[in-house]
């Protein structure tokens, strides 16, 4: 087979939910794929995955082991709050999301159930819908655990949701914390100390 | 009932408090478990051969299994110092016992094992051709048997295998009910994991650390001074959700590329990753004021300062007190880089030992490295201790002539109250007051570093008061 250097290739879409299956991304390249062998490095629509496979011209549809970098979720959201010096109100942080991206994690149960009575509500509904999603109901009680409609509703709020990129804002002062690359960075300023 | 168990002979001091620690798992026990041992005739403690009373097989097979350290633990048929007294025990030991392992329709496998000493193939099935007199009915199957059966012998070799001699000979025969899993430890071996740090935690370590730390599914296990996630990564193989913070948000966020990160770690060995990972400061953590129980572990290997120092915010200039109050400028704020200090590892441990008494549940573990110095005169050394925590397990593991670290293992047994909370802030203001006083404090580095003062005609003497025979600490 003639070798070709490889080439970048821009993703322009593709569908997160159907993309996966243990981790092998099935990227239809359409146009994109052009007649040149190339490397996928990110996708545009989400930037949140690179590929280490090459493309062949002899098809647009080529399957790939791709690296699945997760994100900030809500579950980490619910956490935390702004611990600068003299803040009293720090929790719950505001949302500037950039990028939002969703991703399914395997359901558990079991640890819903356990984080649940550590979960602050009000905050999770805020932030879901921050993000986008707006089916967690306003109230709850432990009863609800039961459901698994509930379950499913509550593990995609708290598991699926990632922040990519953006900040996480502090209610009292404005400081903003900046989400990178799925990461916080709560690290505080030296007069914030 | 009596099981035998036999250990790999390493890490000596971690053999036992392993085996107790995930009975306590098994058992459904949090605090510390503490089971009955009995040792062989005229064997030292450190021998790898042990006796323990456990209730079933069920849970000797559990433990075994899980275990790193366990090399087999066996249903005793029979012991003695030569063969002929082995012959007779095992001839008087029950046939309701013996005869359902033995049936014909069953498949079977006999290993020889020594422990010393190598024999040659030709002496072990010399030794194999002894045991004629047990009527084995079965088909024999090397790679996979239903039962496997397992002829230890331990010879007065003298002093060679690093532990004192043995006085007498013994040979045990047993059934083998469980046996660590040490393929693991190939699989995760660090040289063949992608990212790396500096400090990245040896992998049998690591699986040590998640099983003192009673780790399973569906548990939340988090590490405050993440690094490159060797500890998570443990701790995600046994089943548990993983958190991790870092105040390095180097290795956090960006790794050595996108291939080469903590996440890729994880994606490496198909591990779920990690629940969140965020740049965060141990000292000033940004949990929120009302949260407490969320994690069942705390597991981590705080920087003490020999191999890597801890950091924390706040600026070494501004703490020192060489310059004033410092506010950065509002154009500034977006892009700046905060400065940090150094951390001591009294207040580091200090930090440590209060955001675990709030944050573990009750019967929650934390397990983390603590170093000590080796000195001669020092007596036994003393740990951290606080109100919410019972240190329920000390293994030293040597570093060096000079320091050795210990991995302590505590249980929350008390609740975290407003009392404790407030005198944790005081002691925090403290550290911040005399940042520098408890920096020379708590310093390792030149205790660990600095030229010996010893004269070289004492040294002599002073290294053999020093226990290091090869068997203690490898």
């Amino acid at each position: 087979m003639m070798k070709r250097a490889p080439v970048h290739v821009q993703v322009l879409h593709c569908d997160v939910r159907n993309l996966f299956y243990n981790n092998i991304a099935m990227l239809n390249l359409g146009d994109a794929g052009s007649d040149k062998a190339g490397k996928i490095d990110v996708c545009y629509h989400c930037g949140c995955f690179y590929s280490t496979g090459l493309l062949s011209k002899a098809t647009h549809t080529r399957s790939f082991q791709v690296t699945r970098k997760l994100k900030m979720r809500l579950v980490t959201h619910n956490m935390m709050s702004s611990n600068i010096k003299g803040v009293a109100n720090g929790f719950p942080l505001l949302i500037e999301a950039a990028q939002v991206v969703e991703k399914e994690v395997d359901f558990n149960a079991d640890f819903l159930k356990n984080i649940f009575a550590r979960i602050e509500w009000k905050a999770l509904v805020e932030a879901s819908k921050t993000m986008g999603y707006s089916e967690l109901p306003d109230n709850v009680e432990s009863s609800m655990l039961d459901s698994e409609e509930f379950l499913r509703k509550f593990h995609h709020a708290l598991l699926e949701i990632h922040l990519e990129e953006g900040a996480l804002v502090c209610p009292e002062t404005g400081r903003k914390f900046p989400v990178t690359k799925g990461i916080p960075n709560m690290l505080l300023h030296e007069d914030e100390v | 009932m009596w099981y035998l168990c036999v250990f790999f002979h390493r890490l000596l001091e971690y053999r036992k408090t392993e085996f107790e620690s995930l009975a306590g798992l098994f058992e459904g026990r949090d605090g510390a478990v503490t089971l009955e041992w009995r040792l062989p005739e005229d064997h030292h403690p450190d021998s790898p051969f042990h006796f323990v009373n456990l209730p079933s097989e069920e849970l000797a097979r559990n433990i075994a299994n899980r275990s790193i350290l366990v090399k087999g633990i066996y249903e005793l048929w029979g012991e003695g110092r030569n063969f002929e007294e082995l012959e007779e025990a095992i001839k008087s030991y029950p046939d309701d016992r013996k005869l359902p392992y033995l049936k014909p329709d069953t498949t079977f496998r006999i290993t020889v094992e020594t422990f010393g000493k190598a024999i040659s193939f030709h002496e072990q099935n010399d030794r194999l051709q002894k045991l004629a007199f047990v009527p084995f009915k079965g088909r024999v199957n090397l790679r996979n048997p239903g039962h496997k059966f397992c002829l230890m012998d331990n010879d007065d070799y003298g002093s060679s295998n690093g532990l004192p001699p043995v006085v007498q000979r013994r040979i045990f025969f047993g059934r083998e009910i469980g046996a660590s899993d040490r393929k693991i430890l190939q699989t995760y071996q660090l040289k063949s994991r992608k990212y790396l740090g500096p400090t990245a935690m040896d992998a049998e370590m690591a699986f040590l650390m998640a099983n003192q730390a009673q780790v399973k599914p569906g548990k939340l296990v988090y590490d405050p001074f993440v690094g490159t996630g060797s500890i998570l990564i443990a701790a995600a193989h046994f089943g548990a959700m993983t958190m991790g913070a870092d105040i390095d948000i180097r290795v956090v966020r960006d790794g050595r590329g996108p291939d080469c990160n903590i996440w890729s770690n994880f994606k490496q060995y198909g591990l779920p990753m990690p629940l969140s990972l965020l740049r965060a400061d141990n000292n000033l953590p940004p949990w929120r004021s009302g949260l407490k129980e969320v994690f069942d572990a705390i597991i981590c290997d705080p920087p003490y300062g020999v191999r890597a120092g801890g950091r924390k915010s706040g600026g070494r200039k501004l703490l020192k007190g060489v310059i004033g109050p410092y506010t950065v400028p509002d154009d500034k704020r977006s892009n700046h880089i905060p400065s940090t200090a150094a951390y001591s590892l009294v207040e580091c441990v200090h930090d440590l030992l209060d955001l675990a008494a709030k944050m573990l549940v009750m019967g929650g573990r934390l397990v983390y490295f603590y170093p000590v110095l080796r000195e001669d005169d020092s007596a036994e050394p003393t740990f951290p201790e606080h109100p919410c925590f019972e240190l329920t397990a000390k293994c030293e593991q040597i570093l060096s002539y000079r320091y050795s670290r210990v991995l302590l293992t505590m249980v929350k047994v008390a609740p975290y109250t407003e009392d404790i909370e407030l005198a944790a802030r005081v002691k925090h203001l403290d550290f911040k007051e005399n940042h520098l006083k408890w920096l020379e404090d708590g310093n390792l580095h030149s205790a660990v570093f600095s030229p010996s003062d010893v004269k070289i005609n004492g040294s002599g003497e002073k290294c053999s008061s020093k226990p290091k025979y090869r068997g203690k600490y490898v």
